[in-house]
């Protein structure tokens, strides 16, 4: 079984907000080195390091190695990024149990970190060709001829975010897929925002708390320590201003009731049960894990089946969950998943082979969720294993579920144990 | 009875199901009992806009029965496309503002019922098809769409889609200002109904496209190139050429005219369908 010595997260800051100068190796390295000190171990003695990263950035293939090296962990441990979308912090955390579970390595520094600030602009095909004919011309004619041959559109860039967040199988980008939710489930721009505002008012209630899961960033003279997304002003009616975004003319998926597109990364040591030789406590473990495909066109409903998937193999139920944590990556989702699990017709629907159980709110994303903090889509996945582990510790309470939804149509699903 | 209409507060809701028939079409006994329900809207005062939609699962309206188009001798054909005109045209001076919902195949006649309305939205579905495929069957817009299309959309940009008789996808449309907003199925009607407020449309003037000069150049471009491709051999072509060009500089009544002039003539040639 994997044990969870110690966690640690940067605070989730807003694109273009205190950390848009810091690359997500940066954002990484820092959350990385915090955790180092604050196990207070020997970084020679970790196996591997595991990071999830989904807009890896051109300058550090390999984001995991370049975190690695720059935190003082010897060259001698390997680097490993993995890659599953909104789940990559969660895929860190379960690739280290499988090396584990084949006897390669008892201890791994696993997480996720992003830098959404700073994903790429990219130049279009028909520019980069020119480009390369511009570059092998040799006369100035044969240089002004090829440099003529520029139009106004080859410089019309395309946004990697953008990109990223749209399903290259069915071509819709991930807020229309919460439109579909919103639309074939029923949920209202009126339940949408009060669930966005719920979600302010818990982070803001909350805050205490939610430093503790931070270590500080140290930079520019300055320690960003505080998560900067959460909105004391937020409520339904300023909320119905917006305009939807992905629909524009009947849509209810707004940018408020949206997860907010955010800079940060979030680190756990985990390992085997031997790790106690070194001093080390283990706070929690990993009980049991699932991930599950479904329609990529109704991604937001992979929580449920990730959940069914975990229910069946673990014998776990969601009855026995004190703390639940799914990632809001849209209020349409995250309602649609707390609609679903407890209805047999709509579960059935959707096509689940019955209903899971009710989602009690006040067991649901204590300390707030995405739609407060912010989601970025590589660290998601640690940080709410990272909270419900707090959050147990703070409660002083047994099991925690996490679970969060995939572009491309899939749900993760991780089972938590406190051990006191 | 192949028309429902109902009515939610002040907007008219009018329903088309044609009955024991999977599709929508347009044939004497449809035009009339469409008259008859238009003649009843003025009398109902507290009516703001009427919202013109379709019962069946796959198409707005697919056109006219071309069984009747290829078998009506020229009297028939000729009372056919005057009610055809006489009642769009009716649909269009309705003093309220009226919207065509469309969801499905929205071809030919279809189409041109919808031209007539101020405002058309359409569903984002697969199935949403808009065109006016006419002259590939041999004959031409007869039932106003020769007319309205260019008086909307300017004549440079409706020529084209006419001659070549393209199927458009909702959002091509959308491009073309043929449309005026898509949105998904379900939300349809209600966002149908968020045009009802709207003042009835004044259409656009075309200064530059529509003056004696442009007109001509584009005619003789049109001309051009269509015996580039068809050496003269089809006449609906050419046809459509002249009545949709002439459209734009002659009254609406006129260019109607033109229009069933010119569709009798084509339907007693020898048939050619492209």
């Amino acid at each position: 079984m994997l044990y969870i010595y110690q966690c640690t997260r940067t605070a989730f800051t807003k694109m273009g907000g205190a950390m848009d100068h810091l690359n997500a190796a940066d954002i990484g390295k820092s959350a990385v080195s915090s955790l180092l000190t604050n196990a207070a171990i020997d970084p020679a003695l970790i196996d591997e390091v595991i990071m999830g990263c989904v807009c890896q950035p051109a300058d550090s293939a390999n984001i995991a190695r370049v975190i690695a090296l720059r935190s003082g962990i010897p060259e001698s441990v390997t680097a490993a990024t993995v890659h599953r979308n909104c789940a990559s912090g969660m895929e860190a955390i379960t690739t280290a149990y499988e090396r584990m579970h084949a006897d390669h390595g008892q201890l791994f520094v696993v997480g996720g970190c992003e830098s959404m600030s700073n994903t790429p602009v990219l130049y279009r095909k028909s520019a980069v060709q020119k480009f390369a004919k511009l570059a092998r011309a040799r006369s100035p004619l044969a240089k002004l001829t090829a440099a003529l041959q520029f139009r106004p559109k080859d410089f019309n860039p395309l946004i990697g975010l953008r990109l990223g967040l749209t399903d290259p199988f069915t071509g819709i980008n991930m807020g229309q897929t919460a439109e579909i939710l919103a639309r074939e489930y029923e949920i209202s721009r009126v339940e949408q925002d009060a669930f966005a505002v719920n979600s302010h008012n818990k982070a803001l209630n909350y805050q205490q708390s939610l430093n503790q899961e931070i270590s500080p960033v140290y930079t520019r003279g300055k320690a960003i320590d505080s998560d900067d997304g959460i909105r004391a002003d937020s409520s339904v009616e300023k909320l119905a201003n917006l305009k939807p975004v992905f629909e524009k003319n009947t849509g209810s998926v707004t940018a408020g009731n949206s997860s907010q597109i955010t800079d940060g990364a979030a680190v756990l040591l985990v390992g085997s049960i031997r790790m106690k030789e070194l001093g080390l406590e283990p706070v929690g473990r990993l009980r049991g894990y699932a991930y599950a495909g479904c329609d990529p066109s109704r991604m937001g409903l992979g929580p449920l089946f990730a959940m069914q998937k975990l229910f069946k193999e673990t014998g776990f139920s969601l009855a026995q969950a004190d703390i639940i944590e799914i990632n809001e990556a849209f209020a349409a989702q995250a309602l649609a998943c707390i609609k679903l699990s407890d209805s047999e017709v709509l579960a059935k629907k959707a096509g689940l082979d019955s209903k899971l159980g009710e989602i009690p709110l006040d067991k649901l994303n204590r300390r707030g969720g995405a739609i407060a903090l912010g989601h970025p889509v590589g660290a998601t996945g640690a940080r709410l294993v990272l909270t419900a582990l707090d959050q147990l510790r703070e409660s002083q309470q047994q099991h925690a579920l996490t679970t969060l939804c995939i572009g491309g149509g899939q749900g993760a699903a991780l089972w938590i144990e406190r051990l006191t | 009875m192949h028309l429902k209409l109902e009515t939610h507060g002040t907007i008219a809701h009018l329903i088309f199901d044609r009955k024991d028939s999977s599709a929508n079409i347009f044939d004497r006994d449809v035009l009339a009992e469409l008259d008859q329900q238009l003649d009843g809207i003025p009398k109902c005062s507290k009516l703001t806009a009427l919202i013109i939609s379709s019962n069946k699962p796959n198409i707005f309206i697919a056109g006219a029965d071309l069984k009747i188009l290829s078998t009506a001798t020229g009297e028939e054909l000729e009372n056919l496309i005057s009610l055809g005109q006489s009642v769009f045209s009716k649909l269009e001076s309705l003093h309220i503002t009226t919207i065509a919902a469309i969801h499905g195949a929205c071809v030919g006649g279809g189409l041109e019922l919808a031209l007539a309305c101020d405002y058309r939205v359409v569903s984002e579905a697969q199935c949403s098809r808009i065109g006016l495929p006419e002259t590939q069957l041999g004959i031409l817009p007869a039932w106003g769409g020769s007319t309205r299309l260019p008086a909307l959309i300017g004549l440079s940009k409706a020529l084209p889609l006419i001659l070549s008789g393209k199927i458009m996808k909702p959002k091509l449309a959308l491009r073309k200002g043929i449309v005026d907003g898509i949105c998904p199925q379900q939300h349809l009607i209600s966002y149908a109904s968020s045009f009802a407020n709207r003042q009835m449309r004044q259409l656009p003037v075309h200064m530059l496209e529509h003056n004696p000069l442009t007109v001509s150049l584009i005619r003789k471009q049109a001309q051009d190139s269509l015996y580039k491709k068809t050496r003269g051999l089809y006449p609906a072509l050419n046809r459509a050429v002249d009545v949709v060009c002439t459209g734009v500089r002659v009254s609406k009544q006129e260019s109607f005219d033109n229009e069933r002039e010119a569709i009798i003539e084509l339907s007693q040639a020898p048939k050619q369908p492209n």
